[in-house]
């Protein structure tokens, strides 16, 4: 295929401003967590407790919000990939809207939901279910409520992605060949669907971990996660170098995360590959 | 020919059941928002006390809530003209430039998506305080730049991928330049995307809230200042139906970009003139 030549120039504003506002600003955080080279910060932070429990309560949360938000987001995305074309533009613009409604306004809006007299304890005390309110906001569960909501679309889109391609027949020839609809799904489209699923799980997974209006908001200061703590360094505590040495903390943990994610999915592609060779 | 879906062992009312479910827990949180607004109460608590269009009128005549839209849409305005700008060129340039360095921009462009907002926020409040431009609206805008840099790059890429590639080179050959025939061929057929990648750029500047924390000096965004007034139960009716203004606003604006970006692609998949065709 010949060569479409552009002008390399065209490239020069927005390298230009990733390098001043991206690239240096990162560099710098980096630098400030290390003053003089000294590993201090970091020695304090793998050192104390609070810290300690602060980044293992943000993986906690962020495994609990990713397990979750895959289970309830595959069903979805099954309807989707079997649905005909107008159901599907209506499930997929009744997924997307919400994408766009303020992050804010929604956390804000599963405390009003949540609280104590709110709408989903008067319903299950009403039902009988319950006989004394639970404690729903300023606790886990409602961080892991309001995170799974915010995060459905990023689960579904990729599961979706996937499924679609995935070819019915194989289904129908393991109905054909006597198999239950259990069984054909749990041999021949789930291990199909495996990729998306990875794919779902890597990104709810990341995002999850640098939550930050919907812990502060439906939170407890005990269930702090690292992007609060790193947002109270340097707006309260004003303890820059400390806070740089947590993001830098949390920007490698994302990292470390995405890669072995990414990993897994490239074994079980490489796998497919392989199966459908032989 | 019968479909898996078509059996009924699929268990196709269950998966019906379990969509109408989901869709009940995905939008019981946003009705919320407009329900409270018009209710006759200062609670946002059950029973509804009555209707009332009260809490719109408390929305005029603040002076402090018109800064603050103020703010926002001086600020979205100009971050979305940023990130659609670099996200045309970085798009262009990867899709049909095909070097490394465009590849490497475009990358780097996209790990805004992944790296949290906190990190952004933090990072450049450093540069701004070492260059001595301070928190302002200015900084915020190099912050939502960053933040809806992704998206454009996205949907600029995705258009450019969908323009059959014989039409850069029939201009080529027919003697324009470089400059020429991304002004004059390219541009103009990728316009219903740029509009969208606009439109959602705008959006996201709009909404963002933790780097405009960190960024904003004396002039809060709206985010911001519904921030500030959620402590207080007084103002949360108010907040309500800003709540609802902003939400409805920012459907319609997801509506149009979507429509757009759907439009500009139909258009070329639908000439008969495919992809490669010539080549």
């Amino acid at each position: 295929m010949s060569r479409v030549p552009v002008g390399i120039w065209l490239l020069a504003p927005a390298v230009l401003f990733l390098a001043l506002f991206f690239v240096f600003p990162l560099m710098k955080l980096v630098a400030i967590s290390l003053p003089d080279g000294s590993f201090q910060f970091y020695e304090q932070i793998f050192t104390t407790p609070v810290f300690l429990r602060v980044i293992g309560e943000t993986f906690r949360v962020s495994g609990i919000v990713m397990l979750i938000t895959v289970l309830v987001a595959y069903p979805y995305a099954y309807a989707m990939a079997q649905a005909g074309k107008g159901v599907l533009l209506v499930l997929t613009v009744a997924l997307l809207i919400p994408f766009w409604v303020s992050l804010l306004l929604r956390s804000f809006s599963w405390i009003v939901l949540l609280q104590n007299s709110g709408l989903v304890n008067s319903l299950l005390l009403s039902l009988g279910l319950i006989d004394k309110p639970l404690r729903l906001i300023r606790t886990p569960s409602g961080v892991v409520i309001g995170m799974v909501h915010i995060l459905l679309p990023y689960a579904v889109l990729p599961l979706y992605t996937v499924m679609k391609k995935i070819d019915l027949r194989l289904m129908e020839a393991s109905a054909i060949c006597g198999a239950s609809w259990l069984r054909g799904f749990a041999r021949v489209y789930f291990p199909l669907s495996l990729p998306g699923v990875l794919a779902a799980c890597i990104l709810t997974f990341t995002l999850s971990l640098g939550f930050y209006i919907t812990p502060a908001l439906l939170g407890s200061p005990r269930g702090m996660m690292i992007a609060q703590m790193i947002a109270g360094q340097f707006s309260e505590q004003l303890n820059f170098g400390l806070g740089a040495a947590l993001a830098v903390v949390l920007m490698v943990l994302t990292a470390i995360a995405f890669g072995l994610f990414g990993g897994i999915r490239e074994w079980v592609r490489r796998r497919q590959i392989r199966k459908e060779a032989a | 020919m019968s479909t898996v879906a078509n059996r009924p062992d699929t268990g196709g009312s269950w998966l019906g059941a379990y969509v109408v479910a989901y869709l009940v827990f995905l939008y019981l949180p946003v009705a919320l928002i407009p329900l409270f607004s018009f209710n006759d109460s200062i609670q946002a608590a059950f029973p509804l006390q009555g209707f009332t269009l009260g809490w719109y009128g408390t929305l005029t005549g603040n002076s402090a809530l018109s800064g603050a839209l103020l703010s926002s849409l001086m600020v979205g305005l100009a971050a979305a003209a940023g990130a659609t700008l670099c996200g045309i060129t970085i798009a262009y340039m990867e899709i049909y430039g095909r070097s490394p360095l465009a590849w490497a921009i475009s990358a780097i462009s996209r790990l805004p998506f992944l790296i949290p907002g906190v990190i952004v926020g933090i990072s450049l409040l450093i540069l701004v305080n070492l260059s001595g431009l301070g928190p302002s609206r200015l900084a915020i805008v190099l912050g939502h730049v960053l933040v809806a840099l992704p998206t454009t790059v996205l949907v600029m890429r995705g258009r450019f991928a969908s323009i059959p590639r014989s039409m850069a080179e029939a201009a080529l050959d027919l003697g324009a330049s470089d400059w020429l025939t991304f002004r004059r061929v390219m541009l103009p057929l990728s316009l219903p995307a740029i509009g969208s990648a606009f439109m959602l750029a705008f959006l996201t500047s709009f909404d963002e809230f933790i780097v405009a924390f960190f960024l904003a000096g004396t002039e809060p965004t709206l985010p911001l200042y519904i921030w500030s007034q959620l402590r207080f139960p007084k103002s949360l009716p108010t907040v309500m139906a800003l709540g609802t203004v902003i939400l409805t606003v920012s459907i319609v604006i997801a509506g149009l970009a979507e429509l757009l970006r759907r439009r500009g692609l139909s258009q070329t998949t639908s000439r008969p003139l495919s992809a490669g065709s010539f080549t």
